[in-house]
């Protein structure tokens, strides 16, 4: 017979509190479809560009969703497929957010994050660190985001060169700094390569060769693919090189 | 290649026109809905406690509190930080959406820049609102139905895999940011040569505590911004 707290994080409510999650984030993608649709032909964008844009969505998604899929794996043995789902749906923190979350609230409740030493105090507390740390994401998003256009404006003095400008260098500010964090300080702390370094190669040189090859050939929506394909590659060629032991 | 040729999705719409209509039908309607669903989200992120606390469970207020001290030192000013500093890739539909359920750099960011890429749209622009919204809202749907699965079958799935390829996962993210930085390296090489080095020092003070880590991503997006403004009206980009 399962412990008490099992039984009630995989209880149908718990399930359906899950749905209700994932419902409400649908419901908010749903409304903001119809008017992202009907605007963009109002505005006079061709429908097979959205659509385009759409599939290049979907496509390059595939990607991040098997990594989250397989990252989920900790929460579900943790704490069972229904918390997962609700956390994962749509809750806000990425898969390292909901484990340091959930690992706080065990250890406030003095248990570790495992499935044998979970009690239902450390459950009801996994729950409410999860919540209260990531409740103000929400309220900031949904409260603060109709003041951010005038910052940008600000910014790009309604310039729509510099607009784009600005946007192109906040990417690769992004971006550099996670390309530094992940891929080239772990390298130059330990004074040897390691396999994140090879990986973040892999995917610089994959996505400017198929980027380039794209734009040679005139054919645009090649370049859906270059996200997957880097990621690919860079996950098989880097433990590949790390099975033949020549990283660690 | 063409400006023309590169920014072929934009709507040849004058300015002055687009403005209006999405001023007027655009972002009132997204900041209605999405200030709602919201606030609504707000509370149904509650839900499993208050489910616990109907069936009697609720933790002790010092535990309880102590555990929100715990989590808040590590994540609070990522609260305030995030919104604003990736609002101006988000775009405000991307924004919303983002920060109701999450996975900002690993999904939301690079779905939006692949779409925008692919739909020749420029970055910044009402088309780039419009297509990076659309590509962050699949990318919602796609995420909808995977953490569905992964919560029903990951356990089964991950036992049936090879160790290896387990192990394969701990590099995707990386190749991610590779894969990104690189894109927009070819959008403009000069930004992506500051960028890097400029990371390198700030990612390298944050590692080493000599400044708080939180103060990474608005040094890198808005230093980043503010050099491009600077290089642009001096005329050494364009």
């Amino acid at each position: 017979m399962p412990e008490e707290w099992l039984i009630i994080a995989t209880s149908w409510v718990m399930w359906l509190i899950g749905f209700i999650t994932a419902g409400n984030a649908l419901i908010q993608t749903l409304l903001f479809y119809r008017v992202a649709r009907r605007v963009g032909e109002k505005i006079k964008m061709k429908p097979e560009i959205l659509k385009e844009g759409l599939r290049a969505a979907l496509i390059t998604s595939i990607g991040p969703c098997m990594g989250i899929f397989v990252g989920m794996v900790t929460l579900v043995i943790a704490l069972g497929g229904a918390v997962a789902f609700i956390r994962e749906s749509a809750g806000v923190g990425s898969i390292m957010f909901e484990l340091i979350s959930a690992r706080i609230g065990a250890e406030a409740a003095g248990v570790k994050l495992t499935r044998e030493d979970m009690t239902l105090l450390g459950l009801c507390l996994c729950l409410w660190t999860m919540a209260v740390g990531s409740v103000e994401w929400v309220i900031v998003g949904g409260v603060l985001t109709r003041w951010l256009p005038k910052l940008r404006d600000a910014m790009g003095g309604g310039d729509p060169k510099l607009i784009g400008l600005i946007s192109v260098a906040m990417m690769l500010g992004a971006f550099g700094r996670m390309l530094v964090r992940d891929d080239v300080i772990p390298t130059i702390l330990a004074m040897s390569i390691r396999p994140t370094l090879i990986a973040g190669i892999i995917g610089i040189i994959v996505t400017v060769i198929w980027i380039k090859f794209a734009e040679k050939l005139k054919k645009p929506w090649l370049k859906e693919y270059f996200m997957l394909l880097a990621l690919l590659i860079g996950m098989i060629i880097t433990q590949l090189l790390v099975n033949a032991g020549v990283v660690k | 290649m063409t400006e023309e040729e590169k920014y072929f999705g934009m709507s040849p719409l004058p300015l002055e026109e687009k403005k209006k209509v999405m001023d007027k039908e655009y972002y009132p309607k997204i900041h209605l809905y999405g200030m709602i669903t919201s606030l609504i989200h707000a509370l149904i992120i509650f839900l499993p406690v208050i489910y616990l606390a109907a069936l009697g469970y609720f933790p002790p207020w010092d535990k309880a509190i102590l555990a929100f001290i715990n989590i808040a030192s590590v994540v609070a000013p990522y609260w305030i930080i995030e919104p604003i500093s990736y609002f101006g890739i988000l775009g405000v539909t991307g924004t919303y959406i983002a920060f109701l359920a999450g996975n900002i750099s690993n999904m939301r960011l690079p779905v939006s820049a692949v779409a925008q890429e692919v739909a020749g749209v420029r970055e910044g622009s009402y088309e780039g609102e419009i297509v990076g919204g659309l590509a962050i809202i699949a990318s919602q749907w796609m995420l909808t139905i995977i953490s569905f699965l992964a919560a029903i079958i990951v356990t089964g799935v991950i036992a049936l895999l090879p160790p290896a390829a387990v192990e394969a996962f701990d590099w995707l993210l990386p190749s991610i940011w590779g894969a990104i930085f690189a894109q927009f390296s070819l959008r403009n090489i000069k930004l992506a040569m500051i960028a890097f080095p400029l990371a390198l020092v700030v990612v390298y003070l944050g590692v080493k505590a000599i400044i708080p880590a939180y103060l990474e991503i608005p040094i890198m997006v808005f230093g980043m911004a503010a050099i491009a403004i600077a290089c642009y009206r001096k005329k050494i980009l364009k």
